[in-house]
């Protein structure tokens, strides 16, 4: 390992005190960055576009002289980020992994850019993602598939894949992605990092291309759980731009994170949550819970019947809103579409108002058996994934033996969070065949610092025992 | 000449009632002397409880005779369109469906209104479901137009427009998804206010339209409205669409001082495809408060090309969805005009419902924007004169009503004048939780007596009066 | 692959016989009459109503 990944392979909280302190600078992180990206990237293909390393290394150039004048804005300032390519950057190329967006160049920063930028962020390149976010395998027809850095024949997850591979790979030190059926937490589980979605409505989506309005959330996708208080401190906030905007008060989620769930309750669901599990999945995940147990919580066994309608609610809503985005264009330029796509979209013309009215209905009545049952408990523990990484091109995927379609078996444990639009978290809980597997923690709306201090007490029993993808010898 | 108590308001009551001049008891009594003389001809009524009213009369009687007066509602007999919920009565929605369902518990607003002292004396007819403008229903006969018997009431809620037109109850209250309200109170020249979406608790209502619809007083005059909505609005946990904005006193906004308003006039769509004569009179009132000192601006407003569009996709979205079971079950139980409208709603996909949406988050930002230059927007209420009963009307007759329920804005519908003998009504619409602002403009028009105290041809041959 | 309203209802089990079939026919026509251009219009793709309500502690 060349002396300068060091920098690469750090987290945002041990590179800002050492930005602070003036004891490196933010140019050698960006190097370290670039130079580890440029190494790995045609073997993973994580980016759809690496920044002109010249620009970057100016706008590291400004960071740093800012930082010697003694205006040091805070834990982002120098540290060099990529986000999925779904976010606006003005005046920059932003595409969504589509063709039809190809040469889109916006005229406006998205919200969670210009705060990035305002907190002295900088910016590597755009990362690859599933097309439109339409899918959980970023497998992307125009911009070539992006892989999994535990196995490069395998999918990293989606459709926030470039984001999940670039974090876990250290091309990155942190990304955001988007989540609209588990596209944030997907990746996450399947590449062993932390990913957090929001609860609906925390982080404004105004400049973030829809996928489906009431579904998706932009949230934080990194190497730590204190990385990911960090980046969610700074994107939060209400925006007038944004009708699904709510207001919040700012919060230091850093300071939740004591590690200390003594008296905690973590409840545990099982007809739906732990149905058709990977038998090492579900052990590993239980393994965790056991230790949460140790560290001095206790479990509860909580019912959600309605959890049974959640997979139509999804599809019908999200079928629905999508369709309505990308009408015009399917009309005018099919072809234009990757062909998975193209098909989902097709279909997704289906649903009567009908349909999407009554996974309307069933939305409300699942967010209320939530609301009670947290009434009950603090959070609610469960695998994020019922399998780890497929073969990248395969469509289905084998569970304890039995086929399975791979769509509905990466969103199936996802999407209730997205329906509700509770806060969850995934984390890794462990490998299974070298692959990672994720463990979810989801809270009641705006529980953010109780899930993110959960994850932080489980990370530090350090499930994946300090391992990482092994991709140091690859040459291209 | 004195007033029939029957053809009194809830304010000239009021204080009869709470001094003791007169009893709930001769009120209601009133009311069903007219009622016995004048309902047949009319059929505003689908049940008149004269014995559960007189009971609930002689209780509050008996109450403010020990000094218990609960308030201006207390002793006052209402008939409320038939399709709120009230515990263990039936309430049949206008339907066969429902002909024989009994409710068991209170609407919301019922409860309310129960508890401030109000005597219900019937329940009163509407189009089937609420899924019309012609309250010509087939299960109970259609209602008819107080000021001409061959004429619709306008609907859904034409009984309650039939019934306060022509003194058969004090008061009522509707419901509004497309017009409801406020088009019965243009055709039967009374008041009728639609609130703000939110502001009135819907639980114990059956729903046409979820996000269309609210429920609102449909009265005598503009404070008799002001009264109600004070007693009927309000938070309540058990209607997810409600808003906790605190309650106004919307009685103190009537000052009728409008100097120095601003009245917005949007002419494309307002003042586009209405009959003439109709237009003249809501233009004439418009210059009446002008020279009262309010100003006039002429806005623009887009969106409302669509709006027609946007109602009625959602409407069938939202309703179809309410009605899918039935409508495959036991299709021939709805009337034939009901029936064919149920179908079609389900035939409405997601992606039409949706993008109604959109039209309608566009409508409501372009309402703010004027809003933020106009106090008060104005136009007719209805397009066309009430058309025959049994005629397909020529025009949609929701035309200029849907907007304020596509942005959920308040809207009054307040008489203006006559033509061919028929009441003609002016919509006042204002930006969200206004009401107040609303009823003053409603309130200072409705002092210079646009109806010139006429009322329609039904009065008692032997009179009994105080 | 063209479907009338009529064929459509009748895949999603609701009964539609002769007479019903012309008017609802007619009727679906003149609601496509009402959306004229909307298509084209619409401009923002974030631009909805819709939101994922949740209370605010």
């Amino acid at each position: 390992m060349k002396m300068s990944e060091v920098l690469a392979k750090k987290t945002i909280s041990e590179l800002a005190p050492l930005l602070q302190r003036r004891e490196i600078s933010p140019v050698e992180v960006t190097q370290s960055v670039l130079d580890r990206t440029k190494k790995l990237n045609d073997s993973i293909n994580a980016y759809i576009d690496i920044n002109n390393e010249k620009q970057v290394l100016q706008s590291a150039k400004l960071a740093e002289k800012e930082i010697l004048e003694g205006s040091y804005r805070g834990a982002l300032h120098g540290i060099p980020l990529a986000l999925k390519d779904i976010l606006n950057f003005k005046g920059e190329k932003v595409t969504m992994g589509s063709k039809i967006h190809q040469n889109f160049i916006p005229d406006f920063d998205a919200t969670v850019v210009t705060k990035l930028k305002q907190a002295g962020a900088l910016f590597t390149g755009k990362l690859n993602m599933h097309e439109y976010a339409y899918g959980g395998t970023t497998n992307n027809p125009h911009f070539g598939p992006c892989r999994n850095p535990w196995d490069l024949d395998r999918i990293p997850g989606g459709s926030s894949g470039g984001s999940g591979a670039a974090v876990a790979s250290d091309m990155t030190i942190a990304s955001l992605g988007t989540d609209t059926a588990g596209s944030i937490r997907i990746p996450a589980s399947i590449c062993g990092i932390v990913g957090l979605k929001p609860t609906h409505g925390l982080v404004s989506k105004y400049g973030c291309f829809p996928l489906s309005w009431s579904l998706d959330h932009i949230g934080p996708m990194t190497k730590t759980v204190e990385d990911a208080a960090i980046l969610l401190e700074c994107i939060t906030g209400y925006d007038q731009n944004d009708a699904t905007s709510v207001k919040s008060s700012p919060f230091n989620y850093n300071e939740a994170l004591t590690g200390d769930i003594k008296g905690k309750v973590i409840g545990i669901e099982e007809d739906f949550f732990f149905n058709m599990i990977d038998h090492e999945v579900d052990s590993l995940v239980k393994d965790g819970i056991r230790k949460l147990e140790e560290l001095g919580a206790r479990i509860e066994l909580v019912k959600i019947p309605s959890l049974k309608y959640s997979e139509f609610a999804e599809y019908m809503t999200f079928m629905a809103e999508s369709a309505l985005i990308h009408r015009n264009n399917l009309i005018e330029r099919p072809q234009d579409f990757g062909e998975d796509v193209r098909a989902s979209l097709l279909l997704a013309n289906i649903p009567s108002a009908n349909d999407y009215l009554q996974a309307q209905q069933i939305r409300r009545k699942i967010s209320k058996e939530f609301s009670m049952v947290f009434e009950q408990i603090d959070v609610l523990i469960a695998p994020t994934l019922p399998v780890t990484a497929s073969v990248i091109g395969e469509e289905s995927v084998v569970i304890n033996g039995q086929d399975c379609s791979l769509t509905d078996t990466l969103i199936r444990l996802t999407s209730p969070a997205n329906l509700t639009g509770i806060p969850s978290i995934s984390i890794p809980a462990g490998l299974s065949q070298g692959l990672p597997v994720g463990m979810q923690i989801m809270g009641p709306a705006f529980s953010e610092e109780v899930i993110l201090n959960f994850a932080f007490a489980f990370e530090q029993t350090n499930p994946l025992k300090g391992l990482k993808p092994e991709i140091g010898q690859l040459v291209k | 000449m004195r007033k029939q108590l029957a053809e009194m308001s809830i304010s000239e009551l009021a204080p009869m009632l709470r001094d003791r001049e007169v009893s709930p008891v001769e009120v209601s009594n009133s009311v069903f002397t007219r009622v016995k003389a004048f309902e047949k001809e009319i059929n505003a009524y689908v049940e008149i409880n004269e014995e559960k009213a007189l009971e609930a009369a002689k209780k509050a009687e008996q109450e403010i005779f020990r000094g218990e007066y609960k308030g201006p509602l207390h002793g006052i007999p209402m008939a409320l369109k038939d399709i709120l919920h009230i515990k263990g009565e039936t309430v049949s929605f206008g339907s066969k469906i429902h002909k024989y369902f009994i409710a068991d518990q209170d609407a919301t607003v019922v409860s309310k209104l129960k508890s401030a002292g109000v005597v219900l004396n019937g329940k009163l007819n509407m189009h089937e479901y609420a899924w019309g403008g012609t309250t010509n229903n087939p299960h109970f006969g259609p209602t008819r137009n107080p000021w001409n018997l061959e004429k619709i009431p306008g609907g859904s809620s034409g009984g309650s427009g039939a019934a306060v037109a022509a003194d058969l109850t004090i008061a009522s209250l509707g419901t509004d998804t497309g017009g409801s309200i406020r088009m019965p109170a243009a055709a039967c020249g009374i008041v009728g206010l639609k609130p703000t979406h939110g502001r009135v608790s819907k639980s114990g209502c059956f729903p046409l339209s979820w996000s269309l619809d609210h429920i609102g007083p449909m009265t005598k005059t503009v404070e008799d409205a002001a009264i109600l909505l004070e007693y009927m609005a309000g938070y309540d946990v058990n209607d997810p669409t409600c808003e906790s904005i605190p309650v106004d006193s919307y009685t103190s906004y009537l000052t009728g001082d409008i100097k120095g308003k601003v009245i917005g006039i949007e002419q494309d769509y307002f003042f586009n495809n209405v009959d003439e004569r109709i237009e003249l009179l809501v233009r004439k009132a418009i210059d009446q408060m002008e020279a009262m000192g309010a100003k006039v601006e002429i806005v623009k407003i887009p969106s409302l090309k669509y709006a027609p569009y946007a109602e009625m996709m959602t409407c069938y979205g939202e309703g179809g969805t309410i009605h899918a079971k039935n409508i495959r079950e036991r299709p021939e139980e709805y009337g034939e005009d009901v029936r064919i409208e149920m179908k079609l709603a389900q035939a409405i996909s997601s992606t039409d419902y949706l993008q109604a949406q959109q039209v309608r988050n566009w409508m409501k930002s372009e309402f703010s924007k004027v809003f933020e230059k106009v106090d008060v927007l104005m136009a007719p209420m209805l397009p066309i004169l009430p058309p025959n009963i049994g005629d397909q009307p020529a025009v949609n007759l929701g035309l200029f009503s849907c907007p304020a329920n596509l942005t959920g804005l308040p809207a009054i519908s307040i008489p203006c004048g006559f033509s061919e003998g028929l009441p003609v009504g002016l919509q006042i619409i204002g930006p969200a939780f206004e009401e107040g602002r609303v009823l003053n403009f409603a309130y200072a028009f409705e002092k210079t007596n646009p109806l010139k105290g006429k009322k329609p041809p039904f009065q008692m041959k032997v009179q009994k009066t105080i | 692959m063209k479907m009338t309203v009529c064929d459509l209802l009748i895949s999603m089990g609701v009964e539609v016989n002769e007479e019903e079939a012309m008017i609802l026919q007619t009727r679906w026509e003149e609601l496509q009459q009402l959306k004229m251009d909307l298509d084209q219009i619409i401009p923002n793709p974030a631009d909805i109503a819709l939101r994922n309500a949740l209370t605010k502690q």
